[in-house]
């Protein structure tokens, strides 16, 4: 006989590997997951002002880049590229967060307020990014992009997730074309 | 007779394996697919749920197959397992609108190859172990691509080469430390140092790269300078640890480290030596002797290396790397090639030299068909005869 069984020890140890495995695996899946959750579990939202672009990533999918007019903001004091900047914002008369104002340590957890990085500097504006610049879709969706607004969730660290994308106040229902086995 | 159904048997298995490893490349790709359409009609906790229940159902059915002797197909099946692991991280990242920063995909790339490493080491598993060097590949190229991003530095080909050889260097110690424990992972690294050994060199053989390597006005940032420090340090540790653990056991001999020593050397030194062409145009018609000089010494550094790699495959009864080595000779053929029809431009040129270089490349692609038959053989009949390889 070419193959003996494997033994029952053998194969409890076997078992025990892919607990373990699954356990590690999982958890790893678990904290990341738990991680890029964590600003949705905060209370404040915002909505923001946008000017999207519409790409695509080979390894990621179908997305829209979004620029937002918290992109560019006011160059302030010893601001450096890849420096974590905070920037604190205020609600107009129509509930969109415009800037009011930056700075290099956290604010206080009264102040609403959203986390980003300085990507580039120029003689009197810097450029930000948040984390948010992508928003995912299918293929074939249908949208409008024209005055579109992002409603955002920020976490107590200024981190921030997008929840849904907005136009005049109302959240904006994305049609696909139908597709078919062969489309 | 025995032997011969034995033979057969182990083809078929064999044969089983690989077509069950496309089956599991095949189903992930699949699931790719549906990830990249984004599935809209299917709610974010339902798509995780469906990534987790096939992943853990891939290791849970690889196991299976393992515990029934059927470990080729176990092993495709736990190569799914990992596969979509991968896809689960991106998933979830696609799902909570993550940046498709370089940086990102590059951690998202990390947890991802070094959950997988880790289960290759429990599991004992080679392919598991192949899918977790792939993606190493890739996270340590995307990697160096993102620091260039993250903070505006300047991108050079030499810190990329510069990486792999670091790459190599502990790809290097960790053979020897596995051949020191007897450990089935030695094969693996020793064939994915081969690889980066005749990668690197690959991209050192082009005219163009080489100015390139060191761009004018470059400057290295520190955040990358602390990046090689830090892989350097972990690839020369694995390496010293391997190296003394190997010659302590007799399974390493003085000769072929110092071969190692000196080749890991010459490429500190030809990499350095580039800045000296630093700029200089490969379409201005002329080119410098130090170019000229230094593009004909790599390029005859190349064949040696070839040569080398199958030397080290048929020494180790390694198919594999001597196939390996084959596939990298015929690539130079076909670079040189193209690099002959530019340089001789022209449309006389190029007919001369498309009919010159097409019987030239039909004689040399039947001259290596027939080298790597008789290396081929020759090393399975090394491996028949238990033949000692230490």
């Amino acid at each position: 006989m070419r193959f003996i069984k494997m033994e029952q020890k053998s194969k409890n140890k076997e078992y025990i590997k892919l607990v373990i495995i699954l356990l590690v695996l999982f958890g790893i899946l678990g904290v990341f997951l738990l991680y890029v959750s964590y600003p949705l579990l905060g209370t404040k939202t915002v909505v923001l002002a946008t000017f999207p672009v519409d790409p695509f990533d080979l390894i990621r999918g179908q997305y829209i880049t979004i620029g937002y007019e918290i992109g560019r903001i006011p160059l302030i004091d010893s601001a450096e590229v890849g420096d974590t900047v905070y920037v604190t914002l205020e609600e107009d008369v129509n509930g969109t967060s415009r800037y009011k104002s930056a700075s290099l340590n956290k604010p206080s957890k009264d102040d609403v307020f959203i986390k980003g990085e300085i990507k580039s500097v120029s003689s009197e504006s810097m450029r930000i990014e948040y984390g948010i610049e992508q928003y995912f879709f299918e293929r074939g969706a249908k949208f409008p992009t024209r005055g579109m607004e992002v409603k955002v969730k920020l976490s107590n660290f200024g981190g921030a997730r997008i929840v849904e994308l907005l136009q005049d106040g109302e959240p904006i229902e994305i049609e696909y074309e139908n597709k078919s086995l062969t489309s | 007779m025995v032997a011969k159904e034995e033979v057969e048997l182990k083809e078929h298995i064999s044969l089983g394996g690989v077509v069950a490893t496309i089956g599991s490349i095949l189903i992930a790709l699949g699931i790719a697919w549906l990830i990249g359409l984004n599935w809209n009609v299917i709610p974010s906790a339902l798509k995780i749920l469906i990534l987790v229940i096939i992943t853990a159902g891939a290791y849970t059915a690889g196991v299976l197959f393992r515990i029934k002797d059927y470990d080729k197909i176990g092993g495709s099946l736990l190569v799914l397992g990992a596969l979509s692991y991968t896809l689960s991280i991106f998933l979830i990242a696609q799902i909570f609108n993550l940046s498709t920063s370089l940086q990102l995909n590059a951690f998202l790339l990390l947890l991802s190859w070094g959950g997988i490493l880790f289960a290759a080491y429990i599991f004992d598993s080679s392919p598991s172990l192949i899918v977790a060097l792939v993606e190493f590949l890739i996270w340590i190229s995307l990697q160096y691509f993102s620091f260039v991003e993250l903070f505006r530095g300047d991108f050079s080909v030499g810190i990329l080469v510069i990486i792999y050889l670091i790459v190599a260097v502990g790809l290097y110690g960790l053979t020897q430390l596995h051949k020191s424990m007897n450990h089935e992972f030695s094969g693996i690294y020793r064939y994915w140092t081969a690889f980066y050994i005749l990668a690197l060199t690959y991209v050192l053989s082009f005219q163009i790269l080489l100015p390139a390597l060191w761009p004018e006005g470059f400057v290295l940032s520190a955040e990358v300078l602390i990046f090689l420090i830090i892989i350097s340090v972990v690839a020369i540790v694995l390496a010293i640890i391997g190296i003394y653990r190997a010659v302590s056991k007799n399974k390493l001999s003085g000769k072929e480290v110092l071969s190692f020593v000196i080749l890991v050397l010459v490429y500190i030194l030809l990499i350095t030596l580039a800045s000296f062409v630093s700029g200089e145009s490969v379409f201005s018609g002329s080119l410098s002797m130090g170019l000229w000089f230094m593009w004909l010494f790599d390029n005859f550094l190349f064949i040696l290396v070839i040569l080398a790699v199958i030397g080290y495959g048929t020494r180790y009864k390694s198919a594999k790397i001597v196939n390996l080595a084959i596939i990298f000779f015929a690539l130079d053929i076909v670079t040189r090639y193209i690099g002959f029809v530019m340089d001789f431009g022209g449309q006389i040129g190029f007919a001369v030299m498309s009919i010159l270089g097409g019987i030239i490349l039909i004689a040399g692609g039947w001259g290596i068909e027939k080298w790597r038959r008789h290396l081929v053989e020759k090393t399975n009949k090394k491996a028949q005869q238990n033949y000692a390889v230490y």
